[in-house]
């Protein structure tokens, strides 16, 4: 298959799929997942294709306009990064989704949460192969309110709903400001185009040279830092764990934290190269390394302490794509790609592993778990290895890219000098030391130790079913034959994604032992301080509680919740004025807009022309219309003092039916027949509701409302009157009538006689689908304003 | 409301309605009438019928879940309105035949096939929808409070 059209199709087929789940779940039932991960291998199968070309070193290029008017096109660039992102994204996906069949009840909603994990994915591919910084935020922001739903999952649960709040709030938050920088990018080099940018020499000079670089650099940060939980943005992370476990390792560790990372290295080619982005984007990535990896130790869910952890390897990835000079822009990008893949690898199989135990075992809280070993053997082992990967031990994956980490920061210590020769260097050991600590705890925690007999625990532990083993062994296969065969995915993903965005970049030669070279020594003083540091562990857990619990103020979390506590509360207060509640106000405010809306044209097109009633106004009435503007008249009173909701009802609704008399008689029949229905119908409703209503009014209005009440509607009526008179004679000059067109055309054009209905159902057809639009949303408004008033679930606003 | 009287004659106003809230919808392209004006009918119809035997009475006998009805009414008008576009025509465009009706080599009337009627009938189905669902959650709503209706 042509490869730009494999990636369209890839792209937009779990867009198109996820409407039919639905339909699909009634033939396939439980068996759904299947379908999904069926979906997500074609995907796969479809990006693979695309392999040759970005190891040849031609990336896919293709675009398709879709909006002209405003410059706007629907560009794919398919390079090697690009590939690489989203073969993790749909190689995980497929592990996820068949993993999933096993982990979900049957008695969720299961269409639900595969129609959302399929557009996350699709979402999460138009991240990868977009070529254009519009086409980006959007598959950005998407990916986000994928996130939002999957996390919210289980709807009931208050801390899903607060998670979930905070990981919208913060990821499309942050969204907003990289859309920011892309406007100012696009200034900077005056198109939306990302390869166009990074091909193009002039424009980059463009970029580097504007006075809006550094601005444009720290806003698309942003964006990438709240998506991928860096620096201050990390807070989301660890509520986002509210979500079921597969999508914890699918969102929330494989894929979508890393469209930060992948962002970053996206926008290598265009920004990368200077001192800013060394401060700023290894800068922070040093900090949270260090930071998250240390506030892991407090955490007792072992979901939280993979977050942490997670944060805490992403923060690897940013440092080593912030690792740039002028000379050597790409110090730390194959390096940081290697270990991207290498993560994907073995936090997915973390994560998969505690959605085993928590299973199994009924729960995840590491103070509660301990010995499962015996029990469960076979999850025991991928758990050693995934964490023996994450730790950085020979021969796996982890170690191999560690070693580049430890590499590469030695390199820029030595390019930057000074005391950053040692700087670089310490803190990337620090980071290493307190990796391994965690990794240590997880299987200590859970595997290892005394057999604890917690009531929450049952006695009896069974091993992982199959289907929920079998993707996790897999992800082992790939951390060890990662680790011991490294020149495969060097060759067929590394490679192209890093000489694919970094200009001159060498050939890349990894092997698992290089000889007795720093780094290795590195490595070896790693392994010592942190098993020596291990015996403390419990000790800096403990004493870390008891400092956050002396300074909570400390926390960034103590910053979110204030701002969003208040923010409610302050909207609470100002809907409270503007809806105070009781439906009297609402109805004066509306009938006084209305005298303004009527008053202000009269007066500024009519005074000048003299008196408010027109020259000419026929005042002869038939005597039998007399009698009918009498009832009416009588009617409306009636409606106004009668005491009694039932016969005020009734005495309203005989106005009603009086002004169809009235349009029979002006010979609009269509209008007439209309008005009897619709009053007929709507003494229905009233009588519905009044039914149930005691039938005398409460109290007697007192008389100062009874007069505003009286001014209000008699200055309505009033200028609904002048408004009338006048509309026929020419307030603004005389308009041309067209009904001649349309009684013209009718028959002709449509074979119909009744004009009225012809206009509506054809000639202006469009606005009748608006108006039963508009009915259908009404009803459904109905509906859900006499839900939230009976007092459901969601606690009535009304109080 | 439940009396005798009450109950017998919206009985019979229902099926005089809803035959004339069928014709209504048919005639609607020659004479007053359409899919509208018709919808409204038969909503009134049922709704008088709601008033008179009580909803919960006529629930248990029949219970159409209206808002499926103004959903696929929708459904149907947005597709009518679209299928123009597959014969190359604008959306909304409209087409209509008019042939004679034969009745043993006599020609005894005439059919007047118009493709805006389906649009018309989506109209419909999404009057009687809407209409009556809003009528049933509101007859249904459980007053609390006396202040709540004003």
């Amino acid at each position: 298959m042509d490869p730009s059209n494999a990636i369209v199709i890839a792209v937009f087929l779990p867009f198109i799929v996820t409407w039919t789940l639905p339909l699909l779940y009634k033939v396939f039932k439980q068996r759904i997942g299947w379908i999904a991960a069926a979906i997500a291998f074609t995907c796969f199968a479809l990006v693979a294709q695309v392999v040759p070309y970005t190891m040849a070193g031609t990336p896919i290029k293709d675009s398709w306009l879709w909006l002209p008017s405003a410059g706007l096109s629907f560009d794919i660039y398919g390079d090697g990064m690009a590939v690489l992102l989203a073969l993790i994204v749909t190689g995980v996906g497929v592990i996820i989704m068949s993993y999933s069949t096993g982990y979900m009840s049957t008695k969720e909603d299961l269409p639900r949460y595969y129609q959302w994990l399929l557009l996350f994915m699709g979402a999460m591919l138009g991240v990868a192969f977009t070529d254009n910084t519009i086409q980006m935020f959007v598959f950005w922001e998407l990916t986000s309110i994928t996130s939002f739903m999957l996390i919210g999952y289980w709807r009931e649960r208050p801390e899903s709903i607060y998670g979930a709040t905070k990981a919208l709030l913060v990821t499309a938050g942050g969204g907003l400001f990289m859309f920011a920088g892309f406007l100012l990018l696009r200034i900077a080099s005056g198109t939306y185009g990302i390869s166009e940018v990074a091909g193009s020499s002039e424009l980059l000079a463009n970029v580097h040279d504007s006075e809006l670089y550094v601005a444009t650099l720290i806003l698309i940060f942003i964006g990438a830092a709240s998506k991928s939980a860096q620096g201050p943005f990390y807070i989301w992370l660890p509520n986002a764990m509210e979500a079921p476990t597969p999508v914890s390792a699918f969102l929330h560790s494989a894929t979508m934290v890393k469209a930060g990372v992948y962002l970053v290295a996206r926008m290598h080619p265009i920004l990368s190269g200077t001192p800013e982005w060394l401060i700023l984007v290894s800068g922070t990535g040093m900090f949270t390394m260090v930071m998250a990896g240390f506030l892991a130790f407090r955490q007792t869910d072992i979901k939280a302490i993979l977050a942490y952890s997670t944060i805490s390897q992403l923060a690897y990835l940013m440092t080593m794509y912030g690792y740039s000079t002028a000379e050597h822009p790409g110090l730390g990008f194959a390096a940081a790609t290697f270990h991207l893949l290498n993560h994907s690898t073995f936090k997915a199989t973390l994560f998969l592993v505690a959605g085993i135990v928590a299973h199994e075992a009924a729960t995840r809280d590491i103070r509660k778990l301990g010995g499962l070993r015996k029990e469960m053997p076979k999850t025991f082992i991928v758990a050693v290895i995934a964490a023996a990967s994450m730790a950085g031990v020979p021969p796996l994956n982890g170690f191999l890219s560690k070693e580049m980490f430890y590499e590469t920061s030695l390199e820029i210590g030595h390019l930057v000098g000074g005391p950053w020769a040692l700087i670089f260097p310490v803190v990337a050991v620090m980071g290493g030391v307190f990796t391994l600590m965690y990794s240590i705890k997880l299987i200590d925690g859970i595997f290892l130790g005394e057999r604890t007999h917690d009531h929450d625990v049952p006695h009896h532990v069974h091993d992982a079913p199959l289907v929920m083993l079998a993707p996790a062994v897999f992800l082992v296969g790939l951390i060890i034959f990662f680790g011991l065969y490294p020149k495969f995915p060097i060759e067929t993903l590394i490679q192209p994604a890093y000489s694919g965005l970094v200009p001159g970049a060498e050939h890349l030669h990894i092997k698992l032992w290089h000889g007795i070279t720093t780094p290795f020594l590195m490595t070896v003083a790693t392994f010592a301080t942190g098993i020596i540091l291990y015996r403390f562990y419990n000790g800096i857990a403990a004493w870390q509680n008891s400092f956050s619990a002396r300074f909570p103020w400390i926390s960034v979390n103590y910053y979110y919740d204030w701002t969003v506590n208040n923010a409610r509360d302050v909207t609470h207060k100002i809907s409270a004025v503007f809806q105070p509640g009781p439906i009297g106000p609402y109805i004066k405010a509306s009938l006084l807009f209305m005298f303004f809306l009527a008053m202000v044209p009269l007066f500024y097109f009519h005074i000048p022309a003299g008196s408010i009633l027109p020259a000419g106004m026929n005042f002869n009435a038939q005597p039998y219309e007399i009698v009918l503007y009498a009832l009416m008249l009588v009617s409306a009173l009636g409606a106004m003092i009668i005491p009694r909701y039932l016969p005020a009802v009734i005495s309203l609704s005989a106005l009603g039916f009086l002004v169809s008399l009235l349009y029979m008689y002006l010979k609009a029949p269509d209008l007439a027949m209309t008005q009897v229905c619709v009053e007929t119908l709507s003494t229905i409703v009233f009588i519905l509701v009044i039914m149930k209503m005691p039938q005398k009014f409460k109290e007697p209005m007192p008389m100062g409302k009874v007069m505003v009440n009286l001014l209000i509607s008699g200055a309505v009526g009033f200028a609904v009157f002048a408004i009338m008179v006048n509309a026929n004679v020419g307030m603004l000059g005389s308009f041309e009538s067209f009904s001649q067109y349309f009684i013209e055309k009718s028959m002709a054009m449509t074979g119909g006689l009744n004009v009225v209905n012809v206009i509506v159902v054809d000639f202006r057809g469009y606005d009748t689908i608006g108006e039963i639009s508009v009915l259908s949303l009404a009803a459904l408004g109905v509906y859900n304003l006499i839900l939230s008033r009976a007092g459901g679930a969601e606690g009535g606003e009304d109080e | 409301m439940t009396t005798v009287i009450t109950k017998t004659v919206a009985k019979i106003c229902l099926m005089v309605d809803m035959l004339y809230s069928i014709d209504l919808l048919l005639i609607g392209g020659n004479r007053p009438g359409g899919g509208f004006i018709g919808g409204v009918l038969c909503a009134c119809g049922i709704g008088l019928i709601y008033v008179a035997y009580g909803y919960e009475d006529i629930k248990k006998i029949w219970n159409p879940d209206w808002h499926s009805w103004f959903g696929y009414g929708l459904l149907f008008a947005s597709i009518t309105a679209l299928s123009p576009l597959l014969a190359g025509h604008n959306y909304f465009r409209s087409a209509f035949d008019i042939r004679p009706i034969e009745l043993m080599g006599y020609e005894v009337g005439e059919l007047e096939l118009v493709s805006s009627m389906f649009f018309d009938l989506g109209v419909y189905f999404v009057v009687v929808g809407g209409l009556l669902f809003i009528v049933t959650k509101v007859g249904t709503d459980k007053v609390k409070d006396p202040e709540g209706g004003q």
